[in-house]
């Protein structure tokens, strides 16, 4: 049974239509990655959820019970959702240590000092915080912080565990680590977790369901896989990875949907199933990883110049240009400049016919 | 203000050596019927007395100390009130059935004098009432209490001739001078102060020509107006203003012999001579005190006590400066202000107004 | 949409309905007694319009009303200029000895006007010591510190700290990268300050001009005692005047005049809060690592920068404090006077033999000490209420909080004075202190309101919903979270508080009675006896209780807020 369940959330902020509907659940032993642009409405969802916003319409429960119903008229004040909350600043209390920080949400429902003092020793020794527990939150460092911030939401083991940007204030090599033991910590207590982020990585290594937000509505959600293959529209596949675009006019080829440039003809598939009229204006998007180059023409191939080879460490990325073409491929070694082809393989081409 | 400070104690010693050996037993004061030991005996048993007053508690210290060594175990409040908020404590307190005054004394006589007509003051024939004029008396209710000449006065640092000592020549030299005597007077200001108004209308009641004279050449030197004399006095002894017109002669002549460069004239045509009207409130809280202290205040020793703080009296059986020793300096031409209607007519709007656009033109340079 | 009481409804609808009575009940009353043809409580009064037509074809009015704007703009064009370039110097560049003038700057602020206008006749009056100084050496004196164009710097120079106040706040806040990118791309520090931080300050300037539009407008002790004797009026003698020009005291007439101050002030206000919504969308300021960095003066920006405010200090500062100092040690002064030959500690006795001037100094104390306390405690709970509350209930907090600023002292003390007569269950206070602190309260409302409110929005709102979401309430989260780490702004505004309370006078006019004097008011009244050795002694136990005041200010105030 789904521990939170979010439907059909509608929200405005003076004129501005925030939220248009968003739906999603989640359940315990799993992360749900709330994945956005700035402006596309994720911080704002988490904050209904949290109770921190008002939405004008729909629906939430938390652990079975209504906490927020429009047509009811509910809507639990957040200290009545049961839930744990950790910042992107991590808002640590500055006039308490980080034993009291921790003990805050023990102290509120009226636990015992034992058992609290108890508790909160446990949680920070969990977290290798067990040495800091009376220092300040100006004397310890970023990441220590974060893990103190964790604590503080998990301690009072909340049913839901909301996370807005966990990892935006850490640097890279942390951030990493983090990510890994925080979907580890959260696995292992068994918590139904919610987290905001922009950074597509995070949202892919940490999820087991990643919703992707657009201009307040849930443009695709699946599992980190699903989203990152099989992007059912053009803003999804251009959001994830690292991609080529190409433009041109829609057409066919021996059936399949293809796309038409000047000089060459590529082959694919039109995921959101927008097949317009031939002639249409229309890209196609593939990701970097799944272009090749070639010395010779072949199925899917457009002839390239190979502008130049740039190093970057684990890889090579090659610049290539044809009239109106520029496009971008990786390998292992180095080349020199000169003709090329490059090849788009026809089951990783998604092409997307313009608006009209 | 030292020496004031002296003489006031040593009076309330010397006032508490005689008065409290014969009064030990609340015995009446002299010449008092005998019933009276049950007013005393009454207020004894009230033992408060509250009076409102712009007269500031500092001035007042040598009253209170006499009438406490006269009656012990009457506790004075002195609450210092503006004239202005004189009369809108009374007649608001009234209003709210919350009377907290027992004597109102105040130099603003025209609102006394309204206040006692508007049915504020409780009628009371002082036993001292005999000894006072008829001016100083009004429906047994309210009485004159003190002689305050208003006066000229100048620096003589920085005014090294002697000032004309009339109006008409002080206004002629303002007249022919006012280029040299641009900003250098200073005179009471009617439209703030009280005191001011009431004596200005008296002096302009009582020569019309020579009052307005003297206003329009004080405008015509580009004169500044204080609210207070205590201001002037500032004014006249910095030498900002050197000569002073209006002024309270009461407390000038004590400035005058504390600092050697004051002079104080006394207008020769006339002095007109202001003064403060006590009145008993109605349904005050210690009616019995109240008509204690009034009595005190009318009385010889009350009366004395007054001048030795720098207030001359209106009796003249007293030791100290009263009606008589400011009449004389005044060269026999003190005009009091009488407490009768002539002061409501001062209140009338049309006539006020009037008298206030005069003295707006008059004041135009 | 229905709410839960957990947002704290009950506490914020309560605190604002009794803000409501506290404030309303006077500008009530007041706007009650305008439409009536006598006093409210004489039952010969009837509804009428009278008193408007008498103020109205009155053209004292006129003439007080041009005058009073001519003044406030006057005294705005004089203090913003300077006090935000005293703001940029102070917390912007290395000035030499900022740290020590950051306290100083704040004096004027603190002394009440009569005071500073007193300091002024005696420092640089006709036959000021200063100005007779000056005139022994160079012959002849060029100022006159009388009539409206000195009253208007006067009151420009002293407003000053009213807008350092409040501009050297935002500059603070200011993220010094901002200019710092400037300064890279080649501007100069003064192209700087015009392009960059003026902009940014711009809501804080906004801010004061309006604050200080109001103050002037409301400006009763320096028009008295510098522009009256010249015959200057302004609206607030104005209706001092109207207290005694009719004989009997008009209160009619002067609640006209409060009403045509509050419907002067309003919109004002109105057009303020616009003005600062606008504004707020470009002051786009960064909240983490907002490193300030200093912007080096270099050897003649010091100096340069020294002799301004150098000559500020001396004006605003050193005249009127100098003067007040001398006159309370000397018993005459002026021309021909050696100050020497009058050198007295008389003016003080009268401070230990007067039961009323010995009181007035305890009770001051008290009400600024304690009274100050009472009110931190009501601002701040009225400024919880209003903390992050949306609605109309909050905009008429914010009007209503502003309406006694619009109003002068007098009027309200006067307002308090009937209320506490009239209201039954309220007479037994009237004769005790605690009448005086009301009304003090609800006049530095908006002042100390503002002071607790800037405190409360250095919490970072995740504070406060890290402790909702960890299951507190909204009292829980302000009495274990908000408060807490507000506590050191929560010292800083007492001793504000204090000082405001220290130098308030105009309030206790009408309501001071027997045993509940306090200085400010003593000295308007001895200013009517004319006891001006009684008054400089005061005044300089008032100054030196004020600067004590400071001082604790800035050991309290000294805290730093993490987060």
């Amino acid at each position: 049974m789904a521990d939170l369940i979010v439907e059909n959330i509608h929200m405005h902020l003076g004129a501005v239509h925030v939220l248009q509907g968003t739906s999603f659940t989640a359940k315990r032993g799993e992360v749900v990655a709330l994945l956005g642009a700035s402006g596309s409405g994720k911080t704002t969802l988490l904050r209904t959820v949290a109770g921190l916003e008002t939405p004008s319409d729909g629906h939430i429960s938390i652990g079975g019970t209504p906490v927020y119903d429009a047509a009811k008229g509910t809507m639990l004040p957040p200290e009545k959702r049961n839930i744990g909350l950790v910042f992107q600043s991590y808002a640590l209390w500055p006039h308490r240590t980080v034993a009291e920080n921790v003990a805050f949400g023990l102290m509120i429902r009226g636990v015992d000092k034992f058992t609290i003092a108890k508790r909160v020793q446990e949680m920070l020794d969990k977290m290798g915080l067990g040495h800091l527990a009376d220092r300040y939150p100006f004397q310890l460092s970023g990441g220590q912080q974060q893990r103190v911030a964790i604590c503080r939401a998990l301690v009072y083991q909340p049913k839901v565990i909301l996370m807005d940007e966990p990892l935006s204030n850490l640097d890279a090599k942390l951030r990493e680590e983090a990510r890994y033991w925080i979907r580890k910590l959260i696995l292992e207590l068994e918590l139904c977790a919610v987290m905001v982020t922009h950074d597509q990585d995070e949202a892919l290594a940490m999820a087991d369901n990643v919703l992707l937000l657009k201009g307040g509505t849930i443009v695709q959600s699946g599992t980190p896989h699903d989203i990152y293959s099989n992007p059912r529209s053009r803003y999804t596949a251009e959001f994830l990875g690292n991609n080529n675009v190409l433009d041109g006019k829609i057409g066919e080829q021996g059936g399949q949907p293809a796309l038409v440039g000047a000089g060459w003809t590529i082959t694919g598939s039109t995921p959101d199933g927008n097949v317009s009229a031939s002639g249409n204006a229309a890209s196609a998007i593939v990701r970097v990883e799944r272009t090749a180059l070639h010395d010779a023409p072949g199925p899917n191939r457009i002839p390239v110049k190979l502008d130049a080879s740039i190093y970057l460490g684990n890889h090579w990325e090659y610049r290539l240009s044809a009239p109106g073409v520029a496009l971008k491929a990786q390998g292992a070694v180095r080349r020199e400049p000169g003709q090329v082809w490059c090849e788009l393989p026809a089951n990783n081409v998604w092409i997307f016919a313009e608006a009209p | 203000m030292y020496i004031r400070k002296i003489l006031t104690s040593a009076t309330a010693v010397c006032a508490l050596a005689i008065t409290t050996a014969p009064m030990m037993a609340q015995q009446v004061p002299e010449g008092y019927p005998a019933d009276y030991a049950q007013i005393v005996e009454a207020a004894i048993a009230e033992g408060q007395l509250n009076v409102y007053s712009p007269v500031d508690a500092e001035q007042a210290q040598g009253m209170i100390e006499g009438f406490q060594a006269a009656y012990p175990g009457i506790a004075v409040s002195w609450i210092d009130v503006s004239s202005g908020a004189v009369y809108n404590r009374v007649v608001s307190e009234a209003a709210a059935n919350q009377v907290g005054s027992d004597i109102v004394w105040s130099n603003g006589l025209d609102l006394q004098l309204q206040l006692v007509e508007e049915g504020y003051a409780e009628p009371y024939a002082s036993l001292e009432a005999a000894a006072f004029p008829d001016w100083a008396k009004y429906k047994d209710s309210a009485y004159l209490t003190t002689v305050e000449p208003a006066v000229f006065m100048y620096n003589n640092v920085v005014f090294t001739e002697a000032l004309p000592a009339n109006r008409k020549d002080l206004a002629a030299m303002l007249t022919e001078r006012a280029a040299e005597f641009d900003g250098k007077v200073t005179m009471f200001d009617p439209e703030k102060s009280a005191q001011a108004f009431v004596t200005f209308f008296a002096d302009a009641g009582n020569d019309t020509d020579a009052f307005w004279a003297l206003s329009d050449a004080f405008g015509a030197a580009g004169g500044k107006v204080y609210s207070s004399s205590g201001q002037m006095r500032e004014k006249v002894i910095s030498g900002e203003h050197p000569i002073a017109i209006g002024v309270n002669g009461a407390y000038a002549l004590g400035w005058a012999k504390k600092s050697p460069n004051l002079t104080v004239v006394f207008p020769e045509d006339y002095t007109i001579a202001s003064s403060r009207a006590a009145f008993i409130s109605r349904n005050a809280p210690n009616p019995n005190a109240a008509k204690l202290f009034l009595d005190f205040m009318l009385s010889k020793q009350g009366q004395e006590v007054a001048a030795s703080a720098g207030l001359p009296a209106v009796r003249t059986d007293i030791e100290g400066d009263n009606f008589d020793t400011v009449n004389e300096m005044a060269g026999g031409k003190l005009v009091p202000i009488k407490l009768d209607e002539k002061l409501l007519g001062g209140l009338d709007a049309t006539t006020r107004s009037d008298f206030f656009q005069k003295w707006q033109n008059a004041l135009q340079p | 949409m229905a709410k839960t009481h957990a947002d704290a409804a009950g506490f914020r609808w309560t605190a604002l309905a009794a803000l409501g009575i506290l404030v309303l009940s006077p500008v009530l009353l007041i706007l009650y007694q305008s439409f009536l043809t006598g006093p409210f409580f004489s039952p010969l009064s009837r509804l009428g319009l009278d008193a408007y037509l008498y103020i109205f074809r009155d053209p004292d009015f006129y003439r007080a009303l041009g005058t009073t704007t001519l003044f406030a703009l006057g005294t705005v064009a004089v203090c913003v200029p300077l006090g935000a370039v005293l703001a940029f110097l102070i917390t912007r560049t290395d000035l030499s000895g900022r740290h020590w003038l950051e306290g100083i700057v704040l004096v004027p602020m603190f002394l009440s006007a009569i005071v500073l206008g007193f300091g002024y006749t005696v420092a640089l009056g006709p036959s000021g010591i200063v100005t007779l100084a000056f005139k022994g050496v160079f012959g002849d004196a060029p100022w006159d510190i009388y009539g409206l164009p000195s009253l208007i710097l006067i009151s420009g120079i002293t407003h000053v700290p009213h807008v350092y106040l409040y501009a050297s706040a935002a500059m603070r806040n200011l993220p010094g990268d901002l200019e710092e990118a400037a300064r890279s791309s080649g501007a100069g520090i003064w192209t700087v300050a015009r392009h960059v931080t003026l902009p940014l300050i711009l809501p804080a300037l906004i801010f004061s001009i309006g604050l200080n539009v109001m103050l002037a407008f409301e400006a009763f002790g320096l028009p008295l005692v510098l522009g009256d004797p010249d015959g200057v009026l302004v609206l607030t003698t104005y209706i001092y005047k109207l207290t005694t020009i009719l004989g009997v005291p008009s209160y009619q007439l002067m609640a006209v005049v409060a009403v045509v101050l509050l419907a002067i002030i309003f919109p004002l206000v109105f057009i303020q809060r616009r003005l600062l919504n606008r504004a707020r969308r470009f002051a786009a300021i960064g909240g983490k690592g907002a490193r300030v960095t200093s912007i080096r003066l270099g050897r003649t920006g010091q100096i340069v920068a020294w002799l301004g405010v150098g000559t500020w200090l001396t004006l605003a500062i050193v005249m009127p404090i100098g003067g007040i100092a001398i006159r309370a040690f000397v018993d005459a002064w002026g021309v021909g006077v050696n100050l020497f030959d009058h050198l007295t500690l008389g003016n003080f006795q009268a401070l230990f033999q007067i039961d009323t001037l010995q009181r007035g100094i305890i009770n001051t104390v008290l009400l600024a000490v304690v009274g100050g306390a009472f009110a931190v405690l009501a601002y701040l709970m009225i400024a919880l209420a209003g903390h992050r509350w949306s609605g109309w209930g909050n905009t008429s907090l914010d009007y209503m909080v502003l309406m006694p600023r619009a109003l002068p002292g007098l009027i309200i003390g006067l307002a308090f004075f009937w209320i506490f007569l009239f209201v039954p269950f309220l007479q037994p206070l009237r004769l005790t202190i605690f009448s005086l602190l009301v009304a003090y309260i609800i006049v530095g409302l908006s002042y100390g309101l503002r002071l607790i409110q800037s405190t409360l929005l250095q919490v970072a709102p995740e504070l406060e919903e890290g402790a909702r979401s960890a299951g507190a309430t909204i009292g829980q989260t302000w009495r274990k979270i908000v408060i807490p780490i507000i506590r050191p702004g929560l010292l800083g505004a007492w001793t504000m508080i204090m000082i405001i309370f220290l130098r308030e006078y105009a309030t206790g006019v009408y309501l001071m009675t027997q045993g509940t004097e306090v200085i400010g008011s003593l000295i308007v009244s001895l200013m009517a006896s004319g006891s001006l050795d009684t008054i400089a002694a005061l005044a300089l136990i008032s100054v030196v209780m004020t600067t004590g005041g400071l001082l604790l200010a800035n050991r309290l105030g000294g805290g730093k807020i993490h987060g």
